[in-house]
């Protein structure tokens, strides 16, 4: 069984704000919709998340508050910031300028 | 937009810092609802409900190590946060240093004496005395009614009938100062202590570090036992182990160490020598049950839990008055004192530590608004900067956030050196303080009062960093960057000016204050004593022994002779009531004079009288007026002679010559004598600086022998260096012989000047504190203040200004605000002189001259500190300066 690729450092960051970018979400469901998205081509252990998203919390870029979900059952739903909605623009175009450029580079040295 | 993601993230922090057990429930929450919802997805694919769990739970990594993480990421996060925001401060203080060192400096002068100080008044004025329940200890004092009722000691008949006739106290218990000379091991030495009545140590609650204390049938003649202070042990035994059980000689009787007292024991009832050495079982003597009218003995007394101060204050008044109708003769108007044991201890520092409280007071006012007027200064200069940032889509928020950071980073250097300052002050403080202050070894620097202070300066400076940032970013980018003046900018100059005032206004206060003390103490130093302490050595013994007066007197005679043989030695003699002695053991007698009709009853004159032996005189260098000293051919076999000095010649024969006049007065060990004056010396302060001459009668030691003698000693080299061999000659004829005290006349005298020169001295300190923190002030106010008239300037220069009058113009500014300074400091000072009261001598509380030299010594320094950058203004290129736009 190969091992899938283990997550850029800080790629977990921005799958999680883009998410939630979405709509707000609790841990479980935002874990939910990254095995949905990613096809399990990314395998994010449910066990980073949570660290992962108490530390976005700490730097201001998500928000959370206690809800009760449809089904009756009180949950943590985080949310994103005005200041996170933000970050998210910028590492978004961050990201597609790197991974453009890196295409190119892994093609050339292809070619 | 950083300062609302600051905000979010500052809330999410202190949510898991503070919320402590309620952020780690939250957290288990959040898991077990993730479990839940997991649980239940993977039962809707058909996985039994066991399986799920175990596959739910393996998936997150197991409950206990996911918290783990959390936690530790969190916690991560946080300090990551915070340590780079510290970085960035410190690295734009380090392009700052002149700022930086100017505004750190300043917290720590004031954080550190601040600190200080008031650990010093916290450990000896308002902690309790170091015993159980000290809230209900106090001291017993009779009143004595020819001194304005001033609490005097208790006689042994008075402490008896209180302790029986008394109510509101759970114990009362007496303690009678005593001396006893310590032999048969190495030196003899004299120890210092108290006879203490049954029940002392049980009263205090106070228990013997090793060994006990009196066993209620140790109080009866020849028990034997000794209880040692922690002091004593470890002075004279060097903190021996196996002390307890030691068999010590005492006053020729040996005597059983039965117990050694803790470090921290501390009664304090007599000043000077508080309980040095000793504790003994008090027995009473037949005579003592009937001896009234003249007391020697501290009481300390424990009350009821019930009752209160006033309660047995009432009752005492009701005993002294039953005890005065009962023996009016000793006890007529004799009142009684209740005096809580702690009031009792800090009476006599206490005005001193609240004086230097107020004054450091004033230093720490003075750094407030010195760091106020820097912080504003420093925005002020930065505001340009600012705008520019602003201007290519800098945050606000940012800029807040930074600011914030550099106030906080300059509070936190403040509070470190300020703490290190304090310790060191401390150290420094207590080296310094009169020794017989309670609690003194105690004194450390306060957690909480340094939290005080920091928190003090550290908010000044947080409000003055931010208030003129939140200023500049309410205002128009576009003013700012054209470097109008706006009016947020008038306004913000206004304040600054005020603040430099203010802060002149304070120096001048501290430094008045300070001036009129360091002007007492000259004058005090320079006030003629009438004798020539230098190069005098004294050394004050008690010689009873049971071989007679004759004995007595020939014991000093020939110590005498051998101390005159002594190389370096240049005069020798004694005196029985040293002026400067510890013991105080001056004795007075009335006179009748033979040319005089009898004085009516209480108009006698009277003077104190001296037994004194040849060489005295010359010893300690008093001059003599007329007539003769007292030589040797003065023994008892001769006629009474009697010298006197200049104040009792002056007081009865201004106008004639008292030589050969005859007087008739009472002399210990000579009984009443009628004698031929001789002689008349000069008169001399008989207490040191501060003291008035009395009349002194002298009478010739071998005509009236006493036992309580201070030798005086003056030697060609240092004083010091002759006691061993004085010591030895002494030892030679007495090989038992003890020394009450060993000091230099100049020791002595230095020590009468301990509580005011500690006061001078720390008050002087922080009147230059506070002129140094005036005059970064005013440099401060005048730098920015020119800087932003630098068009202003150019046009006067291009308009054919004197570079001159560029720097009058300037200085007079700066003169200006130390003229307003001065004027409300001025005014001040006539109200805060006041407090200065008995500390000043010869000089009065509004002293003109002054006032007038420390406001001059302020404007001057205004002057200085406008000088600088008045200089750098009329340096300006006034091309450059008007093309600055």
């Amino acid at each position: 069984m190969s091992k899938p690729p283990n997550l850029v450092q800080g790629t977990l960051d921005l799958l999680i704000l883009k998410i939630l970018d979405l709509e707000p979400r609790s841990g479980w469901a935002i874990g939910q919709r990254l095995k949905q998205v990613s096809s399990d081509a990314l395998q994010v252990s449910d066990g980073s998340l949570y660290p992962a998203l108490h530390k976005l919390e700490q730097q201001g870029w998500i928000t959370a508050e206690w809800r009760t979900t449809e089904n009756n059952r009180r949950a943590k739903i985080y949310s994103l910031t005005r200041p996170g909605r933000r970050y998210l623009e910028q590492e978004t175009a961050n990201w597609e300028r790197l991974s453009q450029a890196i295409t190119h580079v892994v093609r050339l040295t292809e070619a | 937009m950083l300062f609302e993601r600051w905000l979010y993230a500052w809330r999410a922090r202190l949510r898991a810092l503070l919320g402590g057990d309620r952020a780690d429930r939250e957290l288990d929450d959040e898991l077990r609802h993730h479990v839940t919802q997991e649980v239940e997805a993977r039962s809707a694919r058909g996985i039994p409900a066991d399986e799920a769990r175990r596959q739910a739970l393996a998936a997150l990594g197991g409950l206990a190590p996911t918290r783990e993480h959390v936690r530790a990421s969190r916690f991560g996060a946080a300090l990551g946060e915070g340590l780079r925001d510290v970085r960035y401060g410190l690295r734009l203080l380090r392009r700052h240093a002149g700022f930086t060192a100017a505004t750190v400096l300043t917290l720590t002068l004031a954080i550190g004496a601040t600190t200080a100080i008031f650990s010093v008044v916290d450990a000896v004025l308002l902690q309790p005395p170091g015993f159980p329940e000290p809230e209900r200890l106090v001291t017993l004092w009779e009143t004595d009614p020819d001194d304005g009722d001033r609490p005097v000691e208790v006689s042994p008949a008075d402490f008896l009938d209180w302790r029986d006739r008394t109510r509101s106290f759970e114990g009362m218990a007496a303690v009678e100062p005593w001396s006893l000379d310590f032999t048969g091991a190495g030196e003899p030495e004299m120890f210092f202590g108290s006879l203490v009545t049954e029940g002392f140590f049980e009263l205090l609650g106070a228990n013997a570090a090793q060994g006990r204390t009196f066993l209620p049938e140790e109080h009866r003649p020849g028990s034997g036992v000794v209880v040692l202070t922690y002091g004593s042990w470890q002075r004279r035994f060097g903190g021996e182990t196996d002390i307890i059980g030691r068999s010590l000689v005492l006053d020729g009787e040996p005597q059983t160490v039965i117990g050694v007292l803790g470090p921290s024991f501390e009664l304090g009832l007599e000043r000077g020598r508080p309980e040095r050495d000793f504790f003994l079982p008090k027995t009473f003597a037949e005579y003592e049950a009937s001896t009234r009218g003249s007391g020697w003995w501290h009481v300390v007394g424990r009350l009821r839990p019930d009752a209160t101060l006033e309660e047995a204050q009432a009752e005492m008044d009701v005993v002294a008055a039953r005890l005065a109708e009962e023996y009016p003769r000793t006890n007529a108007d004799v009142g009684a004192h209740v005096i809580p044991l702690q009031v009792r201890q800090v009476e006599a520092v206490r005005p001193t530590l609240l004086l230097l409280q107020g004054a450091v007071l004033f230093v720490l006012l003075i750094a407030c608004v010195n760091v106020a007027n820097l912080m504003l200064a420093r925005c002020t200069r930065r505001a340009p900067e600012f705008a520019v940032r602003m201007a290519v889509g800098g945050g606000r928020g940012r800029l807040l956030r930074q600011l914030l950071t550099e106030s906080a980073v300059i509070a936190v250097l403040g509070g470190i050196g300020g703490f290190a300052f304090a310790t060191v002050s401390l150290d420094a403080i207590t080296a310094f303080m009169p020794a017989d202050v309670p609690r003194l070894e105690q004194v450390a620097v306060n957690p909480r009062l340094l939290g005080f202070a920091v928190g003090l300066v550290g908010l000044t400076t947080l409000a003055c960093g931010m208030a003129p940032a939140l200023q500049v970013v309410r205002q128009n980018v576009h003013d700012l960057l054209r470097g109008q003046r706006t009016g947020a900018n008038v306004v913000q100059q206004r304040l600054r000016r005020s603040l430099a005032v203010t802060e002149v206004a304070l120096a001048l206060v501290l430094l008045f204050g300070a001036g009129l003390l360091l002007q007492s103490f000259v004058r005090l130093v320079n006030v003629d004593l009438g004798f020539a302490p230098a190069n005098t050595m004294t050394l004050q013994v008690f010689h009873y022994r049971d071989d007679g007066v004759a004995a007595t007197a020939n014991f000093f005679r020939e110590t005498l002779d051998g101390i005159r043989t002594l190389p370096g030695v240049a005069a020798a003699g004694a005196v029985s009531a040293f002026p400067l002695g510890v013991a105080d053991v001056t004795r007075q007698s009335l006179l009748e004079l033979d040319d005089r009709p009898p004085f009516p009853p209480g108009e006698e004159p009277s003077a104190a009288v001296a037994a004194a032996t040849p060489g005295y005189l010359d010893a300690l260098g008093i001059p003599l007026r007329a007539g003769r000293w007292i030589d040797a051919r003065d023994d008892a076999e001769r006629p009474a002679v009697v010298v006197i000095n200049e104040t009792l010649a002056q007081q009865h024969w201004p106008d004639a010559d008292p030589l050969g006049r005859r007087v008739s007065l009472f002399v210990v060990f000579g009984g009443q004598i009628d004698a031929e004056i001789v002689g008349v010396v000069g008169a001399i302060r008989p207490r040191g600086y501060s003291s008035a001459p009395r009349a002194e009668v002298f009478v010739p030691h071998a005509q009236a022998p006493d036992g309580s003698m201070t030798y005086v000693v003056r030697t060609a080299g240092d004083p010091l260096a002759s006691v061993p061999a004085i010591q030895d000659v002494v030892w030679d004829a007495d090989p038992l012989q003890t020394f009450y005290s060993v000091a230099t006349a100049e020791q002595l005298l230095s020590d009468t000047l301990a509580v005011r020169r500690f006061i001078t001295t720390l008050l002087t300190l922080f009147g230059a504190t506070a002129l140094v923190l005036a005059t970064l002030g005013i440099y401060g106010v005048i730098t920015v203040a020119t800087a932003q008239r630098t068009r202003e300037i150019g046009l006067r220069l291009a308009m054919g200004a004197e570079p001159r009058h560029v720097v009058g113009m300037v200085v007079r500014g700066a003169l200006g605000l130390a003229g307003a300074g001065v004027s409300i400091g001025l005014l001040a000072s006539l109200l805060v002189s006041r407090s200065l009261g008995s500390l000043l001598v010869d000089i009065a509380p509004f002293d003109a001259a002054t006032l007038a030299a420390v406001s001059a010594l302020l404007l001057l320094v205004a002057a200085g500190a406008a000088y600088l950058p008045a200089r750098r203004a009329a340096r300006v290129d006034p091309l450059a300066a008007l093309r600055m736009d």
